[in-house]
């Protein structure tokens, strides 16, 4: 059985009279420890995918289990525990709290949490020791998301999920924050989930779904995945 | 051409669709500010305006003439006759009783003129009177009594002033209307009954006989088109009042002129009553005094009488007495005699056997003697024999020796002598010899014998010889002692039986005596016995007699004496009738002379409609309202102006991006502009106009409803106040429109690049609170961020504290207000006034008056004191003002202090009367703007100069409170007393009779108690309550908009962050408390700025809203706050329940978008 496993997942909106299927039958597996990169043009519901996932959203039918639980089963609250304990989640846009420093930041998260990794401890890990009480105005793209991924990885969590983490950076920049995912991830075993739509990333995944108009297109497993420093796009 | 459709129109009313919770909140708040700036305002002239329509349907009198002479026909027709007057009515205004069931009520009667043209009764039901004994009544009178149209009253108009003004006692209702002159519930008092008047009803003027018309009322000129609470209405009034004054005069003096001729006649009338009176009273006196003396004649006689009885039957009783006393006497006496007789006889035979005794021993006793003296004699016999021969033989021996001394002797000396002699003649010696011897011789022998016997006898007798003889003779004379011894005993013996003997003979002989004496007084005694018996019987018949005479002239006496107590009662009813009308004389004298006074001083008072109780309350009432309104909009109207501003900003923000984008493509400043400019421009606009046109109706409806409560007013007439309404509707719909200009103009001019460029969030500061590094660690990290979020948005901070600081102002203020208002009636009547009552003396009261009144409140057990004073009306003037106000005099502060407390406001501390100052009251001394030490000028009877001691405080009404030497000081003479303050327990039945009996006193006008005047204030200010209720509920109203529009806008502001916590795993309770905790600091900022803005504005609304009459309390209550945060906090809990709906269906997916 696999870690995480999603089974014929759809998910259907409804605007008014118009019924639109951002996700139609999508099924998948990943394993713990796994480095997985979701790849796919604009609109093709990668988002959507990722939000289920998140617990951010519930979708229409399907199945999909984490870690041997029925999240597709969950209440609200139960999904707003799942996204608590179990997720931890990197924005495109970072999305810190612009009035906490780096580290209240990541302490946001590290409050609610039930084993949480010490927030300094995590920021020093990410390579942000100098800036922990920098705000995130006084911080670079880069920094912030460096901050981001800290606040994510210090919940502890079961799952990493990043919305193109390196959508709003510049190339090198970007390249660092692939590092330091992979790092984690190939380091602590943490299981790390990555929507891009740069294609150019996924040779540095364990495995790569490809995802087109809501549907699974190819899942390529890679059995030797290229190191970030060799990527470039 | 086809004409484009305007994509940016479009927009526009795609954005208002899109954001009509923002557009119906703008909406809202600009509703909500003009509705109650415009309608508040509104509520002052519509009052008014209302009054002014139904006073002009009514044809309500410009001015009133009261005359203290009355009016005659001749001074209404010279009214009539003035140039400026459209129309006159003489008019009857008089007081009656209404006598019901369950108690009797003081009316007011006035004249009805059928088709009068002045102060027409507005008919409600029924129909107007035909006939004099048909009325019409005032709504009140039925509520009050229960009767209704059809029934018949009974007026009874007193002894008094208006004893016969009436023809009719018996009228019936036939209709209800409601009379211009009363609006106000206030119906004035009386000199019936109690003193206060319930209710008025009308009658034709052919029911009156009165010679005079009490009243005039006049129609002015052109005043009806005037509206009636207007300046130039007072003005005009004014003037012709001042026209009215030399006809006054002149009509006056006419007037004088008639009446002086009747008082003179009327005084002599008096004198000769008096005269009358005085003279047949002298003639009852004399009857009484002959009657009397008669009686004391009689009553001289049978004491006379009564006198010799009493003497007569005491001297015969008495000789009867003595008579018996005597008896009593001699029965003693011979019972005395008696008993001594039998003991006399007792010891009679008692001594016979003693007496013979006596004489057997005197018996044996002689014999006894006899021997023994026989004995004795015959020693006697030989003891003598014994004695001769002792004699005989010392005789002889004393012979025999005497002549041989002798011899020798008479021989020595006649030889001696003879040889003498022979020496001399010789030869003579033999011769003398013989001679001398011889001589000498017997001379010695006799000297010689005695003492040689005499020593012979004793040497004999010592001889043994003679011993016994000695012995014998001694023996001899015992014997012959005891023997004289016994003798003498036994004639002693033989005397004393002698005398026993003699004395018991006489005892004997006595005893005999005595029982004859005896047995003849036994006999007199018998017989002066049945003398007595005889006497007193006929004593007795003699003084029986006599009493029955006696009793008998006592009977006729007494008899006399009734009649005379008869004639005494009757003579003394007769005096005091004679008293009592020589009082009521003496009275109407009195009267009669202070008529004269007033007649002289007499005149007209020209009054105008200010001097209508129900007129000037009203528009006191309306003016209340007013100064009300000038303020509490204006504070309301900025709040929402300032929220309206802040929506607007906000929006402009949100729409950066797509400002930025409109740029971009070209299009012009203008043109952008016009979307935001346009969207707050049609949101406050349809606000104005909704706001103005509930503000318009609603507001003054409910205002004006309240007071009809109080008023009767006829219709509510509603106005466009045009410049008031503008004026909202530009202030509302100019700051909600300038407020998006603004916020457009600063964002317009950026470039587009930048517009389109996210707006970099404003940077994350630390907070001075940090810096305290120990308190800092202590806060929880929710409570760190809430503190950071709140200091970051520095504007939002300001709008919402703000905000909610006006609204919680504006409550605090209300509900301050409303204590501040109600609370007057408590400090006023109870903590300052502690009298009960009023009682208005007639003008110039005399003695006499006064001392009935006195001797009434004395009298009764419910008056616990009273206090006699002088009270007047004045215009106190200072260089800065003038009001109206009372002066009130008083003996000392002492005597002042049980009715009306002087003190401090600020500290309590009680205010002394001086003697060399007056002491005003407080809002007196704020509007003449003067403290102690200043003078004022007060304006009435006479003009003086006062200096101001000290001020006191005070909430109803003006009063100058003089002590009675400054007061004569000042004005020259010393008070005159015409009010009497009464403290006295009044809500029981015998208050109101007593109540009555003062009315009806001659020296008393008016009688009033002080909680109808406190009822009268308090319905009026009550009034006012619902004014300041209506506040209230709009602050409240205007509180919830500013804080579900602030929260709403800070909500959407951080969707992003929110969003983002969600992600993170916020449970929606955490989430929203991370939101309310910021709300709930702001509430608490918000309402502590609200106390602060609170007091302030109460300080100053109080100040404003005061109208000149009177003080509103200055304290602000705890409740007030307390209120105002409870409510404030309340809104904010439902604003945060809603806020928390809006936080649980926050899409998560927004996180994930960009910044926009």
């Amino acid at each position: 059985m696999s870690y995480i496993s999603m089974d014929h997942v759809v998910k259907r909106y409804h605007m008014g009279e118009v019924t639109i299927t951002a996700v139609n039958n999508i099924t998948f597996d990943i394993e713990r420890g796994e480095f997985v990169v979701i790849v796919g043009p604009s609109g093709a519901g990668k988002t959507t995918v990722l939000n289920i996932l998140g617990g951010m959203d519930s979708c229409t039918s399907g199945s999909i289990l984490v870690d041997g639980q029925q999240i597709s089963a969950y209440t609200p609250k139960q999904l707003t525990a799942y996204r608590r304990y179990d997720i931890g989640f990197v924005f495109q846009f970072y999305n810190l709290v612009q009035n906490l420093t780096a580290l209240e930041n990541v302490e946001l998260a590290t409050q609610i949490c039930k084993s949480p990794l010490p927030a300094a401890d995590v920021l020093a890990h990410v390579g942000l020791q100098d800036r922990l009480g920098n705000f995130p105005a006084q911080l670079s793209g880069g920094e912030q998301q460096r901050v981001a991924i800290a606040r994510a990885l210090a919940k502890n969590p079961k799952l990493l999920l990043c919305d193109e983490p390196t959508g709003a950076l510049d190339y090198v920049t970007g390249k660092s924050i692939l590092k330091l995912l992979q790092d984690t991830c190939r380091q602590q075993g943490m299981t790390v989930v990555v929507i891009t739509h740069n294609t150019a990333i996924a040779p540095m995944a364990d495995k790569v779904i490809h995802v087109k108009n809501g549907q699974v297109e190819a899942i390529e497993h890679n059995e030797t995945p290229t190191p970030v420093e060799q990527i470039e796009w | 051409m086809k004409r484009k459709p305007n994509r940016l129109l479009t927009d526009t009313v795609r954005e208002i669709r899109h954001t009509f919770t923002r557009f119906l909140s703008l909406l809202i708040l600009s509703a909500l500010a003009v509705c109650f700036l415009a309608g508040l305002r509104a509520a002052a002239p519509d009052m008014k305006l209302s009054a002014d329509q139904y006073f002009d349907q009514q044809k309500l009198m410009d001015l009133h003439i009261l005359s203290s002479l009355g009016l005659t026909e001749g001074d209404i027709k010279a009214l009539a006759a003035q140039p400026d007057i459209l129309a006159a009515q003489g008019s009857y205004s008089i007081d009656a009783i209404l006598t019901l069931d369950a108690r009797d009520l003081v009316v007011k009667v006035i004249s009805y003129e059928e088709g009068s043209e002045i102060n027409v009764p507005a008919l409600q039901e029924g129909r107007l009177p035909q006939a004099a004994d048909e009325c019409l009544v005032e709504p009140l009178l039925l509520e009050e009594t229960g009767l209704s149209i059809g029934d018949t009253i009974t007026l009874d108009t007193g002894d008094g002033t208006y004893q016969d003004a009436l023809s009719v006692d018996e009228v019936t209702i036939v209709g209800v209307a409601t009379s211009p002159l009363y609006i106000s519930i206030d119906r004035g008092t009386s000199s019936l009954g109690t003193g206060k008047v319930s209710a008025y009803l009308m009658l034709p003027s052919s029911a009156f006989t009165m010679d005079y018309y009490t009243d005039a009322y006049l129609l002015v000129d052109g005043a009806e088109e005037l509206e009636t609470y207007s300046e130039e209405y007072s003005q005009l009034i004014d003037d012709c009042a001042k026209e009215l004054k030399p006809l006054a005069l002149e009509r006056c003096q006419l007037r004088l002129e008639d009446a002086n001729d009747q008082i003179t006649q009327a005084e002599q009338a008096l004198a000769e009553g008096e005269k009358e009176t005085e003279a047949s009273l002298q003639e009852g006196q004399e009857e009484l005094d002959a009657a009397r003396k008669e009686l004391d004649d009689g009553w001289a006689d049978y004491q006379e009488g009564l006198t010799t009885f009493q003497e007569e039957s005491a001297a015969g009783q008495k000789q009867l007495d003595a008579a018996k006393a005597q008896l009593d006497d001699a029965k003693a006496q011979l019972d005395t005699g008696e008993k001594a007789y039998q003991e006399g006889m007792a010891s009679l035979e008692a001594a016979k056997p003693a007496l013979e005794e006596a004489r057997n021993e005197l018996d044996a006793g002689w014999v006894e003697y006899n021997s023994g003296k026989a004995q004795y004699q015959l020693g006697l016999a030989l003891y003598q024999a014994s004695t001769v021969a002792l004699e005989t033989e010392a005789a002889s021996q004393a012979a025999i020796q005497a002549a041989a001394q002798a011899a020798s002797q008479a021989d020595a000396q006649a030889k001696e002598e003879a040889a003498a002699a022979e020496a001399t003649q010789p030869g003579s010696y033999q011769l003398v010899y013989s001679k001398v011897y011889a001589q000498c011789y017997s001379k010695y022998y006799a000297a010689a014998y005695d003492t040689l016997y005499d020593q012979a006898y004793n040497d004999l007798l010592s001889s043994s010889r003679y011993q016994d003889l000695k012995e014998q003779k001694a023996e001899l004379d015992q014997a012959k002692k005891q023997l004289d011894a016994a003798k003498a005993q036994l004639d002693a013996g033989e005397a004393e039986y002698e005398d026993g003997l003699k004395e018991w003979e006489n005892s004997s002989q006595t005893l005999a005596a005595t029982r004859k004496s005896l047995d003849e007084g036994w006999e007199d005694y018998n017989s002066g016995l049945e003398e007595l018996t005889a006497g007193q019987k006929t004593l007795a018949e003699e003084l029986k007699q006599g009493q029955e005479q006696l009793d008998q002239a006592k009977e006729q006496l007494e008899e006399g004496e009734e009649e005379y107590a008869q004639g005494v009662q009757a003579y003394q009813e007769g005096e005091e009738e004679a008293e009592d009308q020589l009082n009521q004389a003496r009275k109407e004298v009195e009267q009669a002379k202070r008529d004269v006074e007033l007649l002289e001083e007499g005149q007209w008072y020209i009054l105008d409609r200010d001097t209508n109780v129900g007129y000037a309350s009203y528009s006191m009432d309306a003016d209340r309202m007013s100064s009300l309104s000038t303020v509490f909009p204006l504070i309301f109207f900025l709040v929402a102006a300032l929220v309206c501003l802040t929506t607007m900003t906000r929006m402009v923000e949100e729409q950066r991006t797509t400002i930025g984008g409109l740029k971009a493509l070209g299009f012009s400043k203008r043109s952008i502009a016009v979307k935001y400019v346009g969207y707050g421009f049609l949101a406050s606009a349809i606000g104005a106009v909704i706001g103005l046109a509930i503000g318009l109706t609603l507001l003054p409806w409910i205002i004006c409803t309240a007071w009809l409560i109080l008023y009767s007013i006829g219709d509510i007439l509603y106005s466009f106040e045009p410049m008031t309404s503008l004026l909202a509707c530009v202030a509302s719909i100019g700051t909600v429109t300038l407020a998006a200009l603004a916020a457009c103009i600063s964002t317009l001019s950026a470039s587009p690049a930048e517009l389109m460029r996210p707006k970099a969030p404003p940077m994350g500061k630390r907070i001075l609170l940090e810096r305290i590094t120990p308190l800092w660690q202590k806060l929880s990290f929710h409570y760190k961020i809430t503190l950071r979020n709140l200091f970051r948005y520095k504007k939002r901070f300001w709008m919402t504290v703000i905000g909610i600081g006006g609204c919680a102002a504006l409550i605090v203020t209300a509900f301050g207000l409303r204590g501040s208002i109600l609370g007057v009636m408590d400090m006023q009547y109870d903590e300052i006034y502690h009298y009960s009552a009023q009682v208005g003396l007639v003008d110039k009261v005399t003695p006499l008056e006064q001392q009935e009144v006195e001797d009434a409140l004395d009298e009764s057990n419910l008056v616990s004191g009273y206090l006699t004073c002088h009270t007047a009306s004045y215009t106190a003037q200072s260089e800065t003002y003038s009001v109206d106000c009372y002066l009130q005099t008083a003996e000392s502060q002492e005597a002042l202090a049980p009715f009306v407390s002087l003190r401090h406001r600020t500290n309590d501390d009680p205010v002394t009367l001086p003697d060399d100052g007056a002491v005003i009251t407080e809002k007196m001394a704020i509007l003449l703007d003067v403290e102690p030490g200043d003078t004022i000028t007060l304006e009435g009877d006479s003009r003086v100069t006062i200096r101001v001691a000290d001020v006191t405080e005070h909430y109803i009404q003006h009063y100058i409170y003089l002590s009675d030497t400054y007061y004569e000081k000042v004005f020259g003479s010393p008070p005159e007393d015409n009010t009497i303050l009464v403290d006295l327990s009044t809500d029981t039945d015998q208050a109101e009779e007593l109540e009555s009996q003062l009315v009806a006193l001659d020296g008393v006008t008016s009688l009033t108690l002080i909680t109808d005047t406190r009822d009268t204030f308090t319905s009026s200010l009550e009034s006012i309550d619902y004014a300041v209720i209506l506040i209230i509920v709009c602050a409240a109203a205007l509180a919830f908009v500013v804080l579900l529009n602030l929260t709403s806008i800070n909500i959407t502001e951080r969707m992003r962050e929110l969003a983002t916590l969600k992600v993170l795993g916020f449970y929606d309770r955490e989430l929203s408390s991370y939101v309310y905790r910021e709300n709930v600091f702001l509430t608490i900022f918000g309402v502590a700025l609200g106390m602060v803005l609170g007091k302030l504005l109460h300080q100053w609304l109080v100040l404003t809203v005061e109208i000149d009459m009177l003080m509103f309390g200055r304290s602000l209550s705890l409740s007030s706050y307390l209120w105002a945060a409870l409510l404030t906090a309340a809104f904010s809990l439902l604003v945060n329940l809603a806020a928390h709906r809006k936080l649980k269906d926050l899409d998560m997916v927004e996180s994930l978008k960009s910044v926009e």
